[in-house]
């Protein structure tokens, strides 16, 4: 489908997209995101994964006021007043989800992890909804194409939501086009982490699952792989190796930092060499690392202190014209 | 499918990935204690504040240094906490102030790094291989010796010194961090022992033993000098040496800031942020930077005090007064580790003393290329520098190849000037002004943080730290603002601080700062219009997006 055309109001000779990954949860982030259209002159710009939160933050109403535990210090706002919108945002913007209770809710949550589980799938909703309105208001009528995908912390309950959005286009598992002439193929799932995440596969499903986006892939000479997980051995995944209690594996006194990345990532950019291939999940591992052709990318995260790192990627005619780190 | 939750008072989590990189708080603390330089950095300071400031008191000087320091350290772990990324200077001055600041304050401390380098070969060949070899030579009555720790003292042993040193540490260094880690405790325990080794014989040795000791290893070197001791204290006098020169407030603050060149430098692990695992947490990183410079001021008040109650205040000063002025030509350094070494009368003493000078230069050279080699690849991430000095080697998993071997071959490269130009030496002095340049800009960051960039300080746990309504990340920094600049203003404008030239010699250290701060301001400019000729515009890199 070819929804979006390379904007000559934006005045470059090229296509100029904008990649960012792993906001988990962080409002302020996400708010970052939809801005970074205007701000950086980006044709395109597309969120590469694990977008949902980690953790909940309750927000107990005490007599005349609210109590939340918030980085291991307890935060009381009075019930009056905006003090606890404001407990709320800095709660969103480091990726967390404010909930309003009580001690007797509180204590049932505790009791019944189901519904601990099932609260959780009910914030990312509506966090989610009301981050297509935010996307929505900022980018209706601009002319910028805005696609998101999931990443393996993600829930598939929250892909409706950002189906029925009138301007973000859900691209996981899907070829999409960035502009007239480049497509861009996706793929949210990770090969298997310690913690066994909600789209964590293992090699050889993965493998068949990018295969399966990129045969619908015109012309591999202007494609794009926006592929959650890294290629193994890249530099781009390097992580400290875990053991069963997920507990970093000391060697001399320091965690022993291995290559975590996916085979069948890296087989696949090896097969069919694309323009770029665009990463993420490992936070710390930001980078570049050429594949033959391909120059793969990790942005890294910050999500939590509410910067929003990314890279810009010029493209034009089939080629990566130059990439650059951008943090705001 | 994750059901797995944790609960923790009132948060709960649900089952994700969550990988992180982690530096211990303890490896962090032995980070800093050996960047905090408290023998090799520490013998320059027993002589140079007693020597150049004798009307001022160097364990007064210490404390008022340690206390002026406490609300920099603050700002600094407050800053860290919020924007906890490698590059640290460098990324909290581009974000918050401007990136052509930032780079050129950051670039040229990459440049000084190369002297800071060499300083690890002087600091091995003179106060190590030097002492051993002058005592060995002393216990044996072997000439040769002698003449080898003289070569030691002299520039080709320093020189040689420095090469090999460099080069056997890079090559450790380039398969990553693995090889000093699995070494660093063995470092780390050589400091501990030299410490030890060296306060027990202080505690232990009479100011008679003392003088008896020493002037028998000069002696060995000068038959014709019976008591060096008091040959040392007489050229002082002779040369205009006035124990009560140096004092007052003005004596003070010039006696702080050679105290500075210990005790400011835990703030040298803040590139390495990306990697440290308490680096957002403010409390544990204000701990570990607060106990560095409690243990570092102990060391050091404790082993000046001992230094002048054994060898005495006298002898202290006017060693110090002619290694400042070069009035006499040492055969061996006066440094504090051949002072406690001739103390100990045993091979054994000696070897421990000198063994932690050892690893703690090996230590620092460690040092210079982890920090250094943290703040080129953030540079290069922000194409200020060529993209390939930062590269992530794949084979050495994530090590910064390219960056090491930049350093090192500067680093060489500088060796070779000092030995064929001796005065290039005195561009060294300017190395303190440059940091302090630096970190002055970085605690104007802080102060301004709150405002510059409103909505990164807002989201950080810090933000809730206020005196009144003003930010305390604003008070320290303003605190350290006032003295940085009070330091810069001494560092160019003292002469016992080395900027400011003696009578005969050149502005040649000055100068030097002034054309590689210009080079570094240029080239911001340059790459940046490069950049832009290439579709790239960098100002982006370093604009905050609205967050609202």
């Amino acid at each position: 489908m070819r929804l979006f055309k390379r904007s000559k109001a934006r005045g470059s000779a090229f296509t100029r997209v904008f990649f960012t990954t792993d906001l988990h949860g962080s409002e302020t982030a996400f708010i970052k995101f939809v801005n970074a259209a205007e701000h950086y002159q980006a044709n395109a710009i597309v969120l590469g994964g694990d977008i949902t939160g980690k953790m909940m933050i309750s927000i107990i109403k005490r007599p005349g006021r609210w109590e939340a535990n918030l980085f291991g210090q307890l935060h009381v706002v009075d019930e009056a007043g905006t003090e606890l919108e404001h407990l709320e945002r800095v709660i969103r913007t480091n990726g967390f989800y404010p909930y309003r209770t009580t001690p007797e809710e509180v204590e049932e949550l505790y009791a019944d992890p189901a519904k601990v589980d099932s609260l959780f799938t009910r914030l990312m909703q509506e966090s989610l909804a009301r981050w297509m309105q935010i996307a929505e208001d900022k980018l209706t009528g601009r002319g910028v194409g805005c696609f998101i995908c999931l990443g393996n912390d993600d829930r598939d309950e929250i892909i409706p939501i950002i189906e029925q959005s009138e301007v973000v286009t859900y691209a996981d598992g899907k070829v999409v086009f960035l502009d007239e002439t480049h497509e861009m193929a996706s793929c949210g799932y990770s090969n298997m982490t310690p913690w066994h995440c909600p789209r964590d596969v293992t090699e050889e499903e993965l493998a068949q699952k990018i295969e399966a986006v990129v045969s619908q892939v015109d012309n591999l000479q202007n494609c794009v792989f926006n592929f959650h997980t890294p290629p193994y051995d890249s530099t781009l995944d390097l992580a400290p190796e875990l053991d069963e209690e997920l507990k970093p594996v000391q060697v001399a006194g320091q965690p022993n930092i291995i290559p975590v990345g996916s085979t069948a990532v890296r087989d696949a950019i090896e097969q069919h060499q694309p323009m770029a291939g665009l990463h993420g999940h490992i936070h710390e591992s930001r980078g570049i690392y050429q594949i033959g052709r391909t120059v793969c990318i990790n942005p890294g995260s910050e999500y939590s202190e509410g910067v929003l790192r990314g890279v810009l990627v010029n493209l034009k005619d089939g080629k990566l014209l130059s990439h650059q780190f951008v943090a705001g | 499918m994750a059901t797995g939750v944790e609960t923790r008072r009132g948060a709960f989590s649900r089952t994700a990935s969550g990988l992180t990189r982690e530096i211990a708080p303890i490896h962090h603390w032995i980070y800093n204690v050996f960047t905090l330089l408290v023998l090799t950095g520490a013998a320059f300071f027993y002589l140079w504040a007693p020597g150049v400031y004798p009307g001022t008191s160097p364990v007064l000087g210490l404390i008022v240094a340690a206390i002026a320091v406490i609300p920099i350290y603050t700002a600094y772990s407050m800053l860290a906490s919020a924007m906890p990324r490698s590059g640290g200077d460098y990324v909290f001055q581009s974000r918050i102030l401007h990136p052509a600041l930032a780079f050129t304050a950051l670039a040229a401390q990459v440049v000084w790094l190369w002297y800071w380098l060499e300083l690890s070969g002087f600091w091995i060949a003179a106060m190590v291989f030097s002492p051993l070899f002058s005592m060995l030579g002393f216990y044996t009555g072997n000439p040769g010796l002698l003449n080898l720790a003289a070569w030691f003292s002299g520039q080709q042993g320093i020189f040689w010194t420095a090469i090999i040193v460099n080069l056997l540490v890079a090559i450790a260094f380039i398969p990553g961090l693995r090889t000093y880690l699995k070494i660093q405790w063995v470092l780390f325990a050589g400091v501990i022992v030299s410490l030890v080794t060296m306060t027990i014989v202080l505690l232990t040795t009479s100011h008679a033993a003392f003088v008896a000791n020493f002037n028998g290893l000069m002696a060995a070197f000068d038959p014709q000098q019976a008591d060096y001791y008091q040959y040392i204290i007489d050229t002082a006098y002779a040369n205009g040496f006035s124990p009560s020169a140096g004092g007052g407030l003005g004596g003070l603050i010039a006696v702080v800031a050679v105290a500075w060149f210990n005790l400011i430098w835990a703030v040298w692990s803040m590139p390495n942020l990306g990697e440290i695992k308490h680096a957002n947490n403010f409390g544990v990183l204000f701990r570990v930077m607060q106990l560095s410079l409690g243990f570092g001021l102990l060391v050091l008040a404790l082993t000046m005090g001992l230094l002048f109650k054994v060898c005495g205040v006298e002898f202290i000063q006017a060693a110090g007064y002619n290694w400042w002025n070069g009035t006499i030509d040492y055969p061996v350094l006066p440094y504090s580790s051949i002072l406690t070494s001739v103390m100990g009368g045993s091979v054994l003493v000696v070897v421990l003393i000198l063994f932690g000078f050892f690893t703690q230069a090996v230590q620092q050279t460690f040092n210079v290329l982890v920090g250094g080699t943290r703040l080129i690849v953030a540079m290069s991430m922000d194409r200020v520098l060529p993209e390939g000095l930062g590269k992530i080697s794949r084979r050495f998993r994530g090590s910064p190849v390219n960056a090491i071997l930049f350093l090192l071959i500067g680093g060489e490269v500088l060796a070779v000037l000092f030995l064929i130009a001796p005065d290039v030496e005195s561009y060294a002095l300017s190395t303190a002004l440059a940091a302090t340049f630096y970190q002055t800009l970085t605690v104007l960051a802080a102060a301004v943080f709150p405002w510059a960039a409103k909505s990164i300080y807002e989201a950080s746990p810090i933000s809730k730290y206020k005196v009144g309504n003003i930010p305390l990340i604003t008070i320290c920094g303003a605190w350290g603002v006032l003295v940085g600049v009070v330091l810069l203003i001494f560092y160019l404008t003292d002469p016992g601080l080395g900027l400011r030239p003696l009578p005969g010699e050149t502005l040649l250290g000055f100068i030097g700062m002034l054309v590689v701060f210009l080079i570094a301001f240029i080239w911001f400019w340059v790459i940046r219009a490069v950049n832009k000729s290439k579709g790239v515009d960098i100002d982006l890199n370093f604009r905050q997006l609205p967050p609202e």
